[in-house]
């Protein structure tokens, strides 16, 4: 049986890789520190696999054919894409998957009504080369990425993320071996890349949405970090959080806990992360 | 601008997701803009529009605001 041994979730805007030397110099001091706290967290737990969550940044699925989910069934990842790499300023690097986890996670969560997507050629960009470069700056914990469309429209709703977080985590749960897991969610806080509010941060949505997630009050984040309420905190980046709800189910009835906050217009996102680790 | 205004289903969408991808088509929006925006058959509008680098109005007929950025 696999075992989760942490449930996160953090933002991967890529000034943080990319031109965090524009920052204030506080910013950048608390930055680091609230990485480097998660990162140390994260590395404490012994993780095997990383199972990620987030955002794909239209990057990967043309507009035929996006799906909610799909998951990377790779048995080796490289980061970051070509058209991404100046930008995001990260060194080429590559990660183990984990091919045998990934096929039993379509197949299972097909069961259980989710019809994921697949595949072993998704490009990775900000998504999870900016939390990885943080977190295990080593590249040797395997990652299976879930890639999920939270910008393309219709977005699965915020019930339908959470559901898909309880049962990513009973199928993870149900893999036969004896695996340590990870489920780590990337995106947000809000920020609107290339819209109206590109040089904003909504501190206030941040700092709310934050202590709502630290209620543990399930039903409630449901009911009120509505996809409507994202979009006017940032349209186009804020619903990165959709991601994180499926963290939140996989975490069961825990409360989230703020690893950092830091509300940074330089970095043109609200950056922060959190965890349901608390018992 | 937002991303609830995407039409899915606009060629321009299409275009630029591949140019986004494929480095030889970058090259080719560069230098043959017009041959490209007819293969991938591009109202006139929307072509206009791609043409004069008219971000208001491809947002209005449905471009992803991602693609409306750099």
């Amino acid at each position: 049986m696999a075992e989760i041994v942490s449930v996160i979730a953090l933002a991967h805007a890529p000034g943080a890789t990319g031109w965090l030397d524009k920052a204030p110099k506080h910013e950048q001091d608390e930055l680091l520190a609230g990485y480097g706290r998660m990162g140390k967290a994260l590395r404490a737990a012994q993780p095997d696999v990383i199972v990620g969550v987030a955002n794909d940044h239209l990057l990967n699925f043309p507009m035929e054919s996006v799906p909610d989910w799909c998951v990377g069934t790779a048995a080796r990842w490289r980061g970051p894409a070509e058209w991404f790499r100046d930008w995001v300023n990260v060194p080429p690097y590559e990660v183990a998957g984990n091919r045998d986890l990934a096929r039993h996670i379509v197949r299972e969560s097909g069961k259980r009504g989710f019809n994921l997507a697949f595949s072993d050629a998704l490009e990775f960009d900000d998504n999870w080369s900016v939390p990885l470069k943080f977190l295990t700056p080593q590249y040797d914990v395997a990652l299976v990425p879930i890639h999920m469309n939270c910008v393309v429209p219709p977005l699965p709703a915020p019930e339908r993320c959470h559901v898909f977080g309880q049962v990513l985590a009973d199928v993870v749960r149900a893999w036969p071996e004896r695996l340590r897991v990870a489920i780590m969610a990337t995106g947000g806080l809000s920020h609107d890349p290339g819209g109206d509010r590109y040089f904003d941060v909504d501190e206030k949505f941040d700092r709310w949405f934050l202590e709502l997630l630290g209620t543990g009050d399930a039903g409630r984040v449901l009911r009120e970090a509505t996809i409507e309420r994202m979009i006017a905190a940032g349209d186009g980046g804020t619903v990165e959080l959709l991601a994180w709800l499926v963290a939140m189910g996989a975490a069961g009835r825990r409360a989230a806990r703020t690893d950092f906050y830091v509300p940074s217009v330089a970095l043109r996102c609200g950056m922060g992360g959190v965890n349901w680790n608390a018992v | 601008m937002s991303i609830l205004n995407t039409d899915k289903t606009l060629p321009a969408n299409k275009l630029i997701f591949e140019v986004r991808r494929d480095a030889a088509k970058r090259e080719r929006f560069r230098s043959d803009l017009e041959a490209l925006m007819r293969e991938y058959g591009l109202s006139e509008e929307e072509k206009r529009a791609l043409r004069e680098v008219d971000i208001r109005r491809l947002a209005e007929l449905g471009m992803h605001p991602y693609f409306l950025r750099r």
